[in-house]
């Protein structure tokens, strides 16, 4: 019963009023700043991160983790209410979703959203609880050539499952890692591409890095689009889903929590490509496969729920390997080092409050 | 994460009226408020005016490169990832006394690194290419 230890001691943890408290503050400013149009967690994160700097470790990363489910809820509101999603995959949830709420079914919209993610986090949370182990004793196996080898999969897989040419994301792993090269070298102490500039000889910091790229450039980006898109104006009534409602996501929520679940692990693939699988999975086996992009609340159950269950997942070849898996997972690094905890294997053995905590 | 997600089904379906509220504020108000809430930010970490210059330039860069059709996600994981691949690189062959074929024989290197070469030949196979060009259409 190693299992049920573990998620004793997570819940012990999280249950703290301290750590509660953090993941309800994160939660709503997730929310609050995840519900701006335009804007997808990864920015949310990105301007948020500076917040964190003062608490402890454990309580930092959960506030991370709440402000990064609040940012996908609130994601998920502003694609079904104003069809401007904040990330590429609320693009799906946006399909259907904003169908909905067009047709005054909002309320539903957002309700089974909620309820989908909910079901599909516990699903993934014992998903974590299982695998954690297994894999980071795997993880232990790892020395510096095994390292080496699965950094070089991971920026790999970035490139090739992630949106946009290849060709671009090359460029891009090229300019980041050219990026990471300034600052002094750590063996030789000699100063790599500083160009005589004092404030270069530390590197440059990850902190104003990501906010600049994430958060900024989010900003201006959006600022493109005049007003607020079209936002529903009838009022959201009807909150509570009825029974045939129910019934109806049942079955995509259970079906978008196994596709995400999945897909989540992979590194690289991130969100998108679970709630994309999820919605073109429902759509194939759809009896009446038309009504999809029209409302269809099996075409918003599915992708929600998988994205939920991959944004879960995604934590796994971070807090087990230590790898990051996108943008979301390398600022969760870049926090976690900041707080002095090298990322890696060792994490779930030698900081089992940490880990725990964090998936509980 | 489990209780995260509790709590946002629990606080937030009562409170969405007011995040909707939050969607008729229109926008240009907000964006002067987000980005000084960011450089505040960025200066309170180490109390350094020049990451306040480096948010700035990242974010013309982050800008520059959406306009050009880039992703700014390889660009950070390889940031990350840079250094401790080049500290690990070190270390492997230190251990291996500069001989590069370490990372061929031992088994899970040598796995990974066909696992990434396979991923990269599937993203110049032309039917892959063009499936994926569909996907994102979409």
């Amino acid at each position: 019963m190693e299992l049920l230890d573990h998620l004793a001691l997570g819940f012990e943890v999280a249950l703290t009023w301290q750590n509660l408290l953090f993941c309800l503050v994160g939660a709503l400013l997730g929310t609050l700043v995840g519900v701006l149009p335009g804007i997808g967690p990864a920015t949310t994160i990105a301007i948020l991160l500076p917040i964190t700097f003062e608490l402890p470790a454990v309580g930092a990363l959960i506030m991370l983790a709440g402000i990064y489910y609040g940012a996908q809820y609130g994601g998920s509101t502003t694609a079904i209410l104003v069809n401007m999603p904040g990330e590429s995959s609320g693009i799906i949830t946006a399909l259907d979703g904003h169908q909905m709420a067009k047709q005054g079914r909002a309320g539903v919209a957002l309700a089974i959203a909620a309820i989908g993610s909910l079901f599909a986090g516990t699903v993934s949370t014992f998903f974590i609880a299982g695998s954690a182990g297994t894999l980071s004793e795997l993880g232990l196996m790892f020395g510096p050539a095994e390292n080496v080898a699965l950094m070089v999969l991971a920026i790999v897989a970035v490139m090739v499952m992630g949106k946009g040419s290849v060709l671009n994301s090359l460029v891009m792993v090229l300019i980041g890692l050219s990026l990471g090269l300034i600052g002094t070298d750590v063996e030789t102490s000699k100063a790599r591409y500083t160009f005589g500039i004092q404030e270069l000889r530390d590197g440059i910091d990850f902190i104003p890095l990501a906010m600049g790229l994430f958060g900024i450039a989010e900003i201006l980006r959006t600022l493109e689009t005049p007003g607020n898109g079209e936002l529903v104006r009838a009022r959201i009534t009807g909150l509570w889903p009825k029974g045939a409602d129910l019934k109806a996501s049942a079955l995509p929520i259970l079906r978008g929590t196994g596709v995400g679940t999945v897909l989540g692990i992979l590194p690289g693939s991130g969100t998108l490509l679970a709630s994309f699988s999820a919605y073109m999975l429902e759509k194939r086996i759809s009896r009446m496969p038309e009504r999809f992009g029209k409302g269809a609340i099996e075409g918003l159950a599915a992708p929600e729920s998988a994205n939920n269950a991959a944004a879960q997942t995604s934590f796994v070849p971070m807090l087990t390997l230590g790898m990051p898996s996108g943008a979301v997972t390398a600022l969760m690094i870049g926090a976690m080092t900041i707080h002095g905890i090298s990322p890696g294997p060792q994490v779930v053995t030698q900081r089992p409050d940490l880990f725990w905590g964090v998936v509980c | 994460m489990w209780i995260g997600n509790a709590m946002l089904l629990i606080i937030n379906l009562p409170l969405i009226a007011i995040w909707v509220s939050i969607l008729r504020i229109p926008y240009r108000h907000l964006v002067p408020a987000i980005i000084l809430f960011c450089c505040i930010g960025a200066y309170a970490v180490n109390n350094s005016a020049f990451d306040v210059v480096v948010l700035v330039v990242a974010g013309l860069f982050g800008y520059a490169i959406s306009r050009l059709g880039c992703e700014p996600t390889p660009l950070l994981l390889a940031f990350i990832i840079g250094p401790m691949l080049e500290e690990n690189f070190r270390r492997a062959m230190l251990v291996a006394h500069g001989d590069l074929a370490t990372f061929v024989h031992k088994p899970i290197s040598l796995t990974l690194l066909l696992a990434a070469g396979a991923l990269l030949l599937l993203a110049v196979v032309p039917a892959v290419q063009r499936r994926r060009a569909e996907v994102f259409v979409e």
